[in-house]
């Protein structure tokens, strides 16, 4: 029995940032200071505000300490767990107030909130077993397997309104009953953990946090559509989440929670791991499974749909992680409970990775309908430095940008799509007015062409020529008629390409001349990016009147092309420039300006 | 309960997780009695929720603080903290009790101390504790609602 227990967050972002070190040198601490039999140390998952990591909480008080360095434990061990007085300056800022220390849970970060997915991300220990089943955990899985029939668990999941978070936002009972209709000898739960878009990382967090949320849902989908086999399909790139789902199912398997005659009901079911190469193709329904069958990923046409014939030929259902991880608590606490949360058409909650230009980097869950002005301005904390808000990016290279007059719009699967968006896995990346839109829509093409498995044409080609004419913009090179041209590429690949990936590819370009065509027109007609990120369309100049010849920017110029004696207003050659910006960040007297 | 049993006992002779499984498997062909039943599964849970529980942040637990400075700790108020921690737990009265430690509040002869503050009701100080009377408190005033007076400030007489 400990009396307080230490939670070091050990998801991917404060991995990076130290949080291996920090428990290291906490358990040495503690036992130097002969505390071992009282004090805890956890490691948990990810707890959200990843720009703060490592991340740290002391329980029972519940003092939340932000970017922990080596060197503060001792001081937090000897002053903290010893006696008691809480180390204030090592906090997270915003819970310090005037008035004492607030908790976390009233943080703008926490306050508006609500956590089923990320449950117990940040609170549990996901390499135990016994934390999960303390939480609640292996409940639901009984519940189904003893008091349940298979339609009775798919009836739930249809009232509940649940549906599919990878983005499509297909409704999982559907999707369920469909697997469950076919009669097959064999069929088979798979769960996408291919987690590709730039900017996401919701399921590494689960995965990370409470990876027996997955096997428990998947243990229930086996039991309601008839499988006793499953697999989980997961990036290698995912290391730590790879290794938590592999001692997990071992811990299943242990406590026979994964195996043969679970809770002696006679019900099988197993499950297996593979791990994709990081294709972003692989993603898809189709391309996945083809992978897991051993063969190259590529997607093949639908139908027949994978609830008829899907992995092995036999009928399959395959879900996101973050879908799992609510299936758990809707058993639980019936779908009346989840239906309560969210809007008229997209029920529950929904988890974004909140990147790009705002305070708080990490991830978010919140009710469906919750408006971007209180994701950006509230839990996000706003963007740095005052500047002005210009889009979000949401669905990353199938999504699209949601403007600044979108702003208040509530953020739901339907809502979404009706502005040119869409939900997508949940990456939300937010951009402000340095970020330039034409820019964004070629980096997101430039990733699209890189991932194009490269069967099917439009996709193959067109998204190729898309990019060339993306990068003669970007250049000051392109005509009017080329907008016209790259515009009706969209279309054309949108409806021939063959797959997910190909017919949303065009959907950045869309949605930013849809919002954003000044730019594009700027950038052909002027031949000017506004932003000014576009290289090739800017140059710098030194302002005669503000320049005292100091030669500070002459010296650091990497291409000699500032050009001046002492005490004489200098000039920058546009020939040699090679416009990197270095003058402009050393120059004293604010004289060298770009256009 | 068997399987609990014999789980742990292969855990301590330290025989590798694939003996484990073996084990588990040679049982799914009805060698031994190796389900985990459902009553199986929630006595996990109770006895985990205890300990879970104590990260539950809520603002109506009752808070149990022990001063913890140098006056405290050279007065023995760390036995007094664990075993009160302790008692807690093992009582399962994690989910409105929190126990934590504060520094010196001034009243070093009266060392150590123990504050007890119910959500709207007067803070109650306990002086001279000990792990003995410690256990009292936490079975007479957190457990059962009654001020153990005589052990309190009050009780001392002091103004």
């Amino acid at each position: 029995m400990y009396r307080s227990h230490v939670l070091v967050c050990g998801g991917t972002g404060c991995t990076s940032s130290g949080s291996p070190q920090i428990i290291e040198r906490l358990k040495n601490e503690i036992e130097k200071q002969g505390l071992t039999d009282e004090v805890a140390v956890i490691q948990t998952g990810c707890h959200g505000l990843c720009a703060l990591g490592p991340i740290m909480i002391v329980y029972p008080d519940a003092s939340f300490y932000s970017m922990v360095k080596v060197e503060d434990i001792p001081e937090i061990v000897s002053e903290h767990l010893l006696k008691g007085r809480v180390v204030t300056r090592l906090l997270y800022d915003e819970t310090v107030t005037s008035a004492g220390v607030k908790a976390l849970i009233d943080t703008d970060f926490y306050k508006k909130q609500h956590r089923v997915a990320l449950r117990n991300c940040g609170v549990i220990n996901p390499e135990v077993i016994d934390e999960y089943i303390g939480t609640g955990g292996y409940e639901a899985l009984g519940k189904v397997l003893t008091e349940m029939t298979p339609d009775d668990v798919i009836q739930i999941l249809l009232d509940s309104g649940l549906r599919g978070r990878g983005g499509g936002g297909f409704p999982t009972g559907l999707k369920w009953k469909l697997a469950k209709q076919n009669d097959a000898d064999q069929k088979y739960v798979c769960c996408n953990a291919d987690e590709g878009d730039p900017g996401a990382f919701m399921d590494r967090s689960v995965l990370e946090g409470d990876p027996h949320v997955v096997l428990e849902a998947m243990a229930i989908a086996g039991y309601a559509i008839g499988a006793n086999q499953g697999y989980i399909y997961v990036r290698a790139e995912y290391p730590i989440a790879v290794d938590r789902l592999k001692i997990a199912i071992e811990q299943a398997r242990e406590y026979n929670l994964l195996g043969k005659d679970i809770f002696g009901t006679g019900f099988d079911f197993d499950i297996d791991l593979r791990l994709g190469a990081g294709a972003f193709v692989c993603g898809e329904e189709t391309a996945l499974m083809t992978s897991i069958e051993g063969k190259r990923g590529e997607p093949r046409p639908r139908p027949p749909f994978p609830a008829q014939k899907g992995l092995f030929g036999k009928p399959t259902i395959l879900n996101n992680v973050e879908t799992y991880a609510n299936i758990p608590q809707i058993i639980l606490n019936g779908p009346e409970w989840f239906a309560a949360m969210g809007t008229e058409k997209s029920k529950g909650t929904k988890v974004f990775a909140l990147g790009g230009k705002i305070h708080n980097t990490g991830l978010v869950e919140i009710p469906m309908g919750t408006t971007l002005r209180e994701v950006i301005e509230e839990i996000g904390g706003g963007i740095p430095n005052g500047k002005k808000f210009k889009a979000a990016q949401t669905g990353g290279p199938s999504g699209g940008c949601i403007p600044a007059e979108h702003f208040d719009i509530p953020i739901d699967y339907d809502n979404l799509i009706s502005i040119g968006s869409m939900m997508g896995s949940g990456g939300l990346i937010v951009m402000d007015e340095d970020d330039c839109m034409v820019d964004i829509a070629k980096f997101f093409l430039e990733f699209t062409v890189e991932e194009s498995c490269g069967k099917c044409t439009p996709c193959r080609v067109g998204t190729r020529r898309m990019l060339e004419i993306l990068t003669k913009i970007t250049k000051g090179q392109a005509t009017m008629e080329d907008l016209d041209k790259l515009e009706e590429l969209c279309y054309y690949i949108k409806n021939n390409s063959l797959c997910g990936l190909g017919q949303t590819a065009p959907n950045p370009v869309l949605s930013t001349l849809r919002y954003f065509r000044d730019e594009y027109e700027a950038h052909i007609k002027e031949k000017r990016c506004p932003a000014g990120v576009c290289k090739a369309l800017l140059s710098y100049v030194i302002d005669r009147d503000k320049c005292r010849g100091c030669t500070l920017c002459a010296r650091n110029c990497p291409a000699g092309a500032i050009i001046g004696s002492v005490k004489n207003p200098h000039i920058i050659d546009t020939e040699k420039c090679v416009k990197c910006g270095a003058c402009m960040e050393k120059c004293k007297f604010g004289a060298i300006s770009k256009r | 309960m068997l399987v609990l049993k014999s789980t742990r006992k292969v855990k301590e002779t330290g025989e590798s997780s694939v003996h484990l499984y073996l084990y588990v498997r040679l049982n799914a062909h009805g060698l031994e009695e190796n389900m985990k039943t459902l009553a199986e599964l929630k006595a996990i849970r109770e006895k985990m929720q205890n300990q879970v529980g104590l990260r539950a942040e809520d603002h109506n637990h009752t808070r149990v603080v022990v001063g913890m400075a140098t006056c405290g700790i050279a007065a023995g108020a760390r036995p007094v903290l664990t075993k009160i921690s302790q008692e807690v737990q093992e009582r399962g009265l994690t989910d409105k009790v929190a126990v934590t430690q504060t520094g010196c509040i001034g009243l070093c002869q009266y060392e150590p101390i123990v504050e007890v503050m119910v959500p709207g009701e007067p803070k109650v100080t306990y002086i001279h504790m000990n792990p003995e009377k410690a256990v009292e408190v936490v079975n007479r005033h957190l457990a059962g609602g009654h001020v153990v007076e005589e052990y309190t400030l009050g009780a001392a007489d002091i103004k």
